[in-house]
């Protein structure tokens, strides 16, 4: 569980620049939650989840956060330990891909973790073939000759073979056409079966609505809130408060609501939503 | 003569000592002066590599790309076909040159060889066409993502483009950043005439277009305006989604209720509404 209470952040703090990004945040994310963050481009989404594995420090005086047991805002922290444990894709990760070849690039997480070569090895396997790529055929090529999706997928393995308890994605979907969203998606289920806590920030209201359990809502660097799906995308008023966009299919609910059709406005399931037209013309 | 005209392309990359990899083959693709073609295409469907044809960034390995009557393998004609398209990529990051937004903007002026008081006035507009003015002084890298690509709009608007491609120039962006940028490329299609070619996966934004484009592993599939979303066929086959109305209705006609092909998401409430009106739930 990842426990931030009261955190702060200011980017080039005592310069001409300093920007405060985070303002007194308060969330809790459990284990097993599929936790999605959204907000808009400066509501400080990366630089929160940054703090999870320390890639940014907790600023002194400026709360804390906590991963199980772990205070991260302690001087002396096991760093190797906790990015182990808590897993980090950043947006495009595809352009974190350095060695020459697949295997080599996968294995390199454990290798950092000082585990033998064998395992080091058997980790880059089982990882490569969890994220839907053929072991065989692929752990000698060079990462570089392989298309977009199957680049994103390599580094997405990259940070499986460290077998990680929490898992972070930015934007997982950004960038990949529609079809190939959907399949990275089901995929990130997959992953959430040996990895419980996965927690995604993106843009997408509709994967966002499909997906997640909990939502939190970020504006300039507060929470808004921390929602279930249809109580956040069925709210007019929290929608407008907190500056969201409905996801396509609630649109069209909203649409169809709005023209009088008895239909509920917090439908966020494309197959609801066709039940719901026909229940309301008597087709079902 | 179409004002933009591919005829019969063929490209390939090499891969590795001696293979190649076909990224398009016999490709034929008009643009005429003042249409809005989205072109829609899974990855790896050669939508980039069609964009960097359009300007003369690469050279058909076969047939020919033509702009405005001048072919692009005509290395002397490049400088004027670089004035007629302008491409706008995908990360604004990469196609930012100074540390202020109206040097930046004025760079392409500039390289035309222009009088300084025409660069002023051309960066000018460029920037109110965008609504960037307020940020003509800022630093480029200071912008969010949205304001970025509209400074990188405004760069390319600068040369006055009778044609501007964006090569998936919303993909990096936050919804508020795409509609902000798709806002200002319709405005500049509507009022300047300019003609588009715009290169998305959003298939919501592919149906704003005059006329849709789909290319499948370097092929032309399909050609036609938004009553393609009628065969939907076409859209899966090569890999695409449907707006989300389009599949709803699709559904809703799997279970006995056709409300015909709705073109947007205004027609699919309307059509939705007078289908139930009309069966005064009697059905």
């Amino acid at each position: 569980m990842i426990s931030v209470k009261n955190l702060s952040y200011v980017y080039s703090p005592k310069t001409p620049f300093n920007t405060q990004a985070l303002f007194g945040i308060n969330v809790d994310i459990n284990d097993g939650d599929f936790f999605g963050i959204i907000g808009n481009t400066g509501a400080g989404k990366s630089t929160l989840v940054s703090h999870f594995n320390a890639l940014t420090r907790v600023q002194k005086n400026s709360g804390t956060v906590f991963v199980d047991d772990v205070d991260l805002s302690a001087k002396k922290l096991d760093l190797k330990k906790l990015r182990a444990k808590v897993g980090m894709v950043f947006q495009y990760p595809e352009y974190q891909l350095f060695d020459d070849t697949v295997e080599k690039d996968v294995m390199f997480g454990p290798k950092n973790l000082g585990l033998p070569v064998d395992e080091q090895r058997s980790r880059a396997k089982a990882a490569i073939e969890l994220v839907g790529l053929d072991y065989a055929e692929i752990a000698g090529r060079s990462p570089f000759e392989l298309s977009g999706g199957q680049k994103r997928r390599v580094a997405l393995a990259g940070v499986l073979a460290m077998r990680p308890e929490i898992l972070v994605l930015d934007e997982p979907t950004a960038g990949i056409d529609p079809i190939g969203k959907r399949k990275l998606m089901e995929l990130i289920c997959d992953i959430k079966k040996t990895c419980p806590t996965i927690i995604m920030i993106s843009h997408n209201m509709d994967e966002i609505a499909s997906y997640c359990n909990r939502i939190a809502v970020l504006d300039r660097g507060t929470v808004k809130g921390v929602f279930a799906p249809r109580e956040l995308f069925g709210s007019r008023e929290l929608l407008e408060k907190c500056g969201v966009e409905l996801p396509l299919v609630t649109e069209l609910a909203v649409g169809l609501a709005d023209a009088g059709i008895d239909i509920d406005r917090s439908i966020i399931d494309q197959d609801e939503l066709v039940c719901a037209i026909l229940k309301a013309g008597k087709y079902a | 003569m179409p004002f933009l005209h591919l005829q019969n392309v063929d490209y390939s990359y090499p891969s590795g000592e001696s293979d190649y990899i076909t990224a398009l083959r016999s490709v034929n693709i008009t643009v005429e002066r003042g249409e809005f073609v989205a072109l829609v295409g899974c990855n790896g469907s050669g939508k980039s590599t069609l964009a960097r044809l359009c300007n003369g960034l690469i050279v058909p390995d076969g047939g020919e790309v033509t702009v405005d009557g001048m072919p692009t393998s005509d290395k002397s004609a490049l400088y004027d076909i670089r004035k007629k398209i302008g491409v706008v990529f995908q990360n604004p990051d990469n196609q930012t040159v100074t540390t202020v937004v109206e040097d930046d903007v004025a760079f392409g002026p500039e390289n035309l060889g222009l009088p300084p008081a025409e660069i002023r006035e051309r960066v000018d507009r460029a920037l109110r066409a965008v609504g960037m003015s307020e940020h003509a002084k800022s630093g480029p890298m200071r912008l969010s993502g949205g304001q970025k690509q509209r400074v990188a709009i405004a760069g390319v608007l600068a040369i006055k483009p009778e044609l501007m491609v964006l090569d998936e120039a919303t993909g990096m962006l936050d919804p508020d950043g795409r509609r902000e940028v798709l806002d200002v490329v319709k405005k500049l299609n509507r009022d300047e005439n300019m003609a588009v070619l715009m290169i998305t996966h959003f298939m919501e934004e592919a149906a704003e277009a005059d006329r849709i484009i789909i290319l499948d592993r370097g092929s032309v599939v399909a050609d036609g305006g938004r009553e393609l979303f009628a065969t939907p066929e076409v859209f899966t086959d090569a890999g695409l989604d449907l707006p989300v109305y389009v599949r709803v209705a699709q559904k809703l006609k799997a279970r006995g209720m056709d409300i015909g092909c709705p073109l947007s998401a205004r027609q699919f409430v309307t059509a939705v509404k007078a289908r139930l009106d009309g069966d005064g739930g009697n059905v």
